[in-house]
């Protein structure tokens, strides 16, 4: 049985990807240290989000796309430290009463934009072929707004900006199978994002801006993880509860 | 007041399923019985429907459906050539049609997804197999925002969809990998109301296409299974199944 500390993010990843990869590229195994390089496309159909300050109603619809590479630096394989480098784009739809108390819908989509990320992931406990892990990750981007529309009606978007930023924390167990680890993880998510700089309302009490919090902070994760344990694996997972998402994910051991 | 309709399918998975998974966790591969259990993410691209008798008059066109489902799965298996499986999940849905020159559009979500499903490998010559699958079920409870020409509209609109579906399919089993295809009937019904622009009630455009995938598994505890439907609906599904 072994120790060890992590901490994790948006897609998560197998809570014992640290020691899926026994054999790289070029680094021997036998280094306590090597490094990991991949992709990471995580596609979020609704985050479900809520308004917050100037509004209460729900966000009827929020979707985000991501396309990233990864660097990771392993440790002794029992943690990993790594960063996501990439873009992303936002779709968001909700609705707000404008001061005649009637109901406007509102529809906004970003520009694909930089978006960044930082995270850790450990194994705490490593006992045959379970694993269990910890993670957390924290991931932001601020995006210029391609285009908005209040009652199917364009609006002006010149200086108009969106930004979001989250953190997440989980705890998973994963179990080796051949080819196979899948896992299970229970997260911590705490999501916000702002829009901001427009000259027009677009949320209650006759607001230029809108902030958006996810509703559910608690959510689940499924994924499996598949490897021969050299080189290369390849993690698919779904999120749900607090979100509705699927992240896939490969990565090159060096 | 008013009432539409929409559409749905599950996923299928492969109809050799029963037979994919030779040993559990717990339960000896003598037996002639085993419990498994799963979960399947389902991104339906697009579905094409078309508007019932009833709804003729209101002259709805071009009408789709597109959305995401996660779907947990309980399975009893028998000799490994039946499985009997409940599947429950949820998900969200969003749907849109003209209507006299008017896009009505609008979501379904905080539902509940449910469904019964039967599996059976019917013959097989060598690692040849064919497989018959049946599913029945439904969506409840949905309900979501509604807009028309881009303005909301002031009440949620709700909606409720059946379905029936029977396909057959063969698969070839290489080493870990099991790759099929097949075709499935579908026949689904859905119903939309508290929408400004009247009830309606919808049904498949198309009823019949074909499906295929590929599990990948080594037999042993744990199946991997990614599938494509085409023609009576756009889809992808990925699911994963544990034997105990």
């Amino acid at each position: 049985m072994c120790l060890s500390l992590h901490l994790f993010a948006s897609p998560q990843g197998s809570p014992a990807s640290p020691r899926v990869l026994h054999k790289g590229f070029f680094i021997p195994s036998k280094c306590w240290v090597n490094i990991r390089g991949g992709y990471e496309g995580d596609f979020v159909f609704d985050a479900q989000m809520q308004q917050d300050q100037e509004g209460s109603g729900a966000v009827d619809q929020y979707s985000q796309t991501t396309n990233a590479g990864i660097a990771t630096i392993n440790l002794l394989e029992r943690l990993d430290l790594y960063g996501v480098f990439g873009s992303s784009r936002v779709f968001a739809q909700w609705r707000f009463i404008d001061m005649a108390q009637r109901v406007r819908n509102a529809q906004m989509e970003t520009l694909h934009h930089f978006s960044w990320g930082v995270g850790i992931r450990a194994i705490l406990i490593q006992h045959c072929n379970w694993s269990l892990g910890l993670g957390g990750r924290y991931s932001a981007s601020h995006n210029r707004v391609g285009w908005l529309t209040v009652d199917g009606t364009s609006a002006p978007t010149n200086s108009a900006r969106f930004r979001w930023s989250e953190w997440e924390a989980n705890l998973g167990v994963a179990y080796h199978i051949d080819l196979f680890t899948p896992y299970i993880a229970v997260n911590y998510l705490d999501k916000k994002a702002i829009l901001n700089r427009l000259s027009f309302f677009v949320a209650d009490q006759a607001a230029e801006s809108d902030h958006f919090h996810n509703r559910r902070p608690v959510g689940m994760n499924l994924g499996c993880t598949i490897s021969t344990g050299k080189f290369f694996f390849l993690n698919v997972e779904a999120r749900v509860i607090n979100e509705e998402a699927v992240s896939v994910s490969g990565e090159f051991r060096f | 007041m008013g009432v539409s309709g929409l559409l749905f399918s599950a996923p299928i998975d492969n109809p050799l399923m029963p037979y994919l998974l030779e040993e559990g966790f717990c339960i000896e591969d003598t037996s002639w019985t085993s419990p498994q259990c799963g979960f399947s993410l389902d991104y339906l691209i697009q579905k094409r429907l078309r508007s019932c008798h009833s709804s003729h008059s209101l002259q709805l066109r071009k009408a789709t459906i597109k959305g995401v489902s996660e779907i947990g799965v309980v399975i009893w298996n028998i000799k490994e050539r039946f499985n009997i499986q409940i599947n429950v999940g949820s998900g969200q849905f969003s749907w849109n049609w003209l209507q006299h020159n008017t896009r009505v559009a609008g979501s379904a979500r905080n539902g509940l997804l449910w469904g019964c499903d039967a599996k059976w490998t019917v013959l097989n010559i060598r690692d040849t197999f064919l497989s018959l699958d049946a599913q029945l079920g439904g969506w409840d409870w949905m309900d979501g925002p509604s807009t028309v020409n881009g303005m909301a509209s002031g009440a949620h609109s709700q909606s409720l969809l059946r379905y029936w579906q029977i396909g057959g399919a063969v698969t070839q089993k290489i080493a870990m990998f099991a790759p099929y295809l097949g075709f499935a009937v579908n026949r689904t019904r859905m119903k939309v109301w508290n929408l400004p622009t009247g009830t309606g009630r919808m049904h498949a455009r198309h009823e019949i296409g074909p499906f295929g995938g590929c599990s990948l598994s080594t037999g042993n505890r744990f199946l991997l299974n990614l599938e494509w439907r085409g023609w009576f609906e756009e889809g992808l599904s990925l699911a994963a199944h544990v034997r105990f």
